[in-house]
């Protein structure tokens, strides 16, 4: 993919290629139409080059760095960047670099945990809601406006501080679980709105009425009308939340609620460098660094794919 | 119910209401009309005089709510279709009942072919693969007269022309050869030699097919050409009902006449010279929320006497045979036929 991205760059701004898209862009339906649009921007490709690098990442450290991010050397504590550790070293004397190479997996499988949580959750009650309207839509509605109104950083201390008693330690599976959950529980309702508008817009459409008329069924409609004209807002909020979500784990490892010491994520590292802050910056900067790109990315990608989504935008 | 006098479809004082409390609008109030095989009803009259919602309640797809039926009857083939179970009544849709909608674009599904719409049905009403159902959707749209329906039938409805859509629409309604076909304005949205091809096909496949076709419009010169019998629809009534010939040349509702009158003619242009002045019907259908006491359409008529205020006239026979109008006087007025002006009132010049 590293590879094809700037050939498929290369090939699209050539003036007979740029045609035949816009040729293919009449053909073929939204999806299509939607992926003709948006290998043409430069935006697109420069976010999922970075989300492809940070997946390496995260899915193989060892190509990175050698180095283990859990191997403490006291007498090397908050030395300076050199050719040993390229980013220097932490309080403990870790390899900053090496730990924010092992940082990336459980960042991302939080951010990627959550949205798929949120949007699931979401997604189906907003789906039921918009489609089934009365009743069913008033009690969905006001359960979310219930969780919406709670604030996410005091809801999050509350829920995670129910479980684990501050300072204690939790196993890294439990703990990763339980950042996802508490997520998921106060962002479920902004996925649920989404779709349930989009629900009610498409619901309200000619052909669903139509589709009714030929004998289709509520599952049928559902799945066939309904689902496919409204996945495309709601997947652009996912990959949006996928960014918002990564910070949002990093804000409750910041508040030392969310994940902790042995997992190794780039908000615990921060956490960990806020008290040295002023004798070993680089403890801060550079994870600081990576999550606000991984953040960036994310949002940038989602950005991209409501831009060739949306024809109202065009 | 013996089967001589079963009607396919038979209509019977249906009532739809739109709201509650204070706001509720009477949208339909007491229709009755039939159509059998083969034939074709034409179901006339003004925006918001309860043609689409008489056609959503026959096909069983009225959002209840904000709609409420409130009363009557819908029978196919002698069943009783408003008390029947969902399950029945989905059965029946696009099987033995099928409708068409004014605005074929918005009709189709953006994010599916053509041909897969079509193709839907057969593959999962007739079991038929994926395969065989598109080379059924190929047939359906070379019968709607679709130039080279097997490339087609992989484009999406934007790639289509209006009249194309619309061919597409009536291809997908009779896809599993219902025996009733309800067009809710099929050609209205269309330009006119378009809607004159429109009409032709339908007539077309309604005589080939014997299906029944119940013929949504307002516009009388479709009406004029296809319609075996035309009911005439003001504020959720029927007000006239006659066949095509009758109403034309003997009209017993004033509503009927102003109508006619309303439409330029060609011929009007021969005799009063060019500018042959038009006369509308004066002021606008009632609020279905406040429809006037007596016959409803007493505040707009030319000819309304005491007796039109106080009394609602019933749909009765006036003359011919099967010529039924809802108006006190319905029986002065055929006898005079249709030349003198609805509107007498109307300044000329």
């Amino acid at each position: 993919m590293t590879d094809t991205a700037p050939a498929l760059r290369a090939r699209g701004a050539e003036p007979d290629e740029a045609a035949a898209v816009d040729e293919s862009a009449g053909r073929g339906g939204l999806w299509v139409d939607g992926w003709a649009q948006l290998r043409r921007r430069p935006l697109f490709w420069i976010a999922s080059t970075l989300i492809l690098v940070l997946l390496v990442m995260a899915l193989w450290p060892s190509l990175f760095t050698s180095v283990d991010p859990r191997v403490a050397d006291l007498a090397l504590s908050g030395a300076d960047p050199s050719p040993d550790a390229v980013l220097g070293r932490d309080l403990q004397g870790r390899d900053i670099y090496a730990r924010a190479i092992h940082g990336a997996a459980p960042t991302l499988t939080v951010g990627l945990l959550a949205s798929l949580g949120t949007v699931l959750v979401g997604a189906m009650a907003g789906l039921v809601a918009g489609y089934r309207g009365s009743w069913v839509d008033g009690l969905v509605s006001r359960v979310g406006e219930v969780f919406a109104g709670l604030p996410f950083i005091l809801g999050g201390i509350v829920i995670l501080t129910t479980f684990n008693q501050p300072g204690r330690i939790v196993g890294e599976v439990r703990i990763v679980t339980q950042v996802v959950l508490t997520i998921v529980v106060l962002s479920w309702p902004l996925a649920m709105r989404i779709m349930r508008a989009a629900a009610l817009e498409i619901s309200q459409q000619d052909y669903v009425k139509a589709a009714r008329a030929l004998g289709a069924g509520p599952l049928r409609i559902v799945g066939r009308h309904i689902l496919p004209n409204t996945l495309a807002p709601v997947l652009v909020f996912a990959t949006i939340q996928f960014g918002v979500f990564i910070g949002a784990e990093a804000a409750l490892s910041f508040l030392g609620i969310g994940l902790r010491d042995p997992v190794v994520s780039w908000g615990v590292m921060i956490s960990e460098a806020q008290e040295r802050v002023a004798d070993i910056p680089q403890a801060l900067f550079f994870p600081a660094a990576f999550l606000v790109v991984a953040v960036l990315a994310f949002v940038m990608l989602g950005d991209a794919v409501r831009d060739a989504f949306d024809p109202r935008g065009r | 119910m013996t089967a001589m006098d079963e009607h396919l479809l038979e209509v019977d004082d249906l009532r739809v209401e739109f709201g509650r409390g204070r706001g509720t609008a009477s949208v339909l109030n007491g229709v009755s009309c039939h159509v059998d095989e083969g034939e074709t009803l034409a179901v006339l009259g003004e925006s918001g005089s309860g043609k689409s919602v008489t056609a959503q309640t026959i096909m069983g797809i009225l959002d209840t709510p904000p709609g409420r039926i409130t009363g009557g009857a819908v029978r196919f083939r002698g069943e009783e279709l408003l008390g029947a179970d969902e399950e029945r009544r989905r059965l029946l849709r696009g099987e033995s009942m099928a409708m068409i909608f004014q605005d074929a674009l918005s009709a189709l599904n953006p994010v599916y072919s053509v041909g897969f719409q079509i193709a839907e049905q057969f593959r999962f009403r007739r079991g038929m693969s994926r395969r065989d159902a598109m080379v059924r959707a190929a047939e359906m749209l070379d019968l709607v007269r679709i130039p080279n329906a097997k490339q087609r039938v992989k484009e999406y409805p934007h790639q289509f022309s209006g009249g194309m859509r619309q061919r597409a629409m009536i291809a997908m309604a009779l896809a599993l050869d219902p025996e009733l076909l309800i067009a809710d304005e099929p050609a209205t949205a269309l330009d006119v030699t378009v809607q004159a091809q429109i009409m032709e096909l339908l007539d077309e496949l309604r005589r080939e097919r014997g299906t029944g076709l119940v013929l949504i419009t307002h516009d009388l010169g479709v009406v004029a050409e296809v319609a075996d019998r035309i009911a005439v629809m003001y504020a959720g009534r029927i007000v006239e009902h006659a066949d095509a010939a009758t109403l034309y040349a003997r009209p017993g509702h004033p509503y009927t006449r102003g109508l006619m009158d309303s439409v330029p003619r060609v011929d009007d242009a021969g005799v009063g010279g060019a500018g042959a002045v038009l006369r509308p019907i004066p002021g606008l259908p009632p609020s279905l929320s406040a429809i006037p006491h007596g016959c409803p359409f007493h505040p707009r008529c030319a000819y309304a006497q005491d007796v039109c205020t106080d009394e609602v006239p019933p749909l009765r026979e006036v003359g011919a045979p099967d010529h039924r109008a809802a108006c006190h006087f319905a029986e002065q007025f055929v006898a005079e036929g249709p030349d003198r002006p609805a509107t007498q009132d109307v300044v000329s010049g």
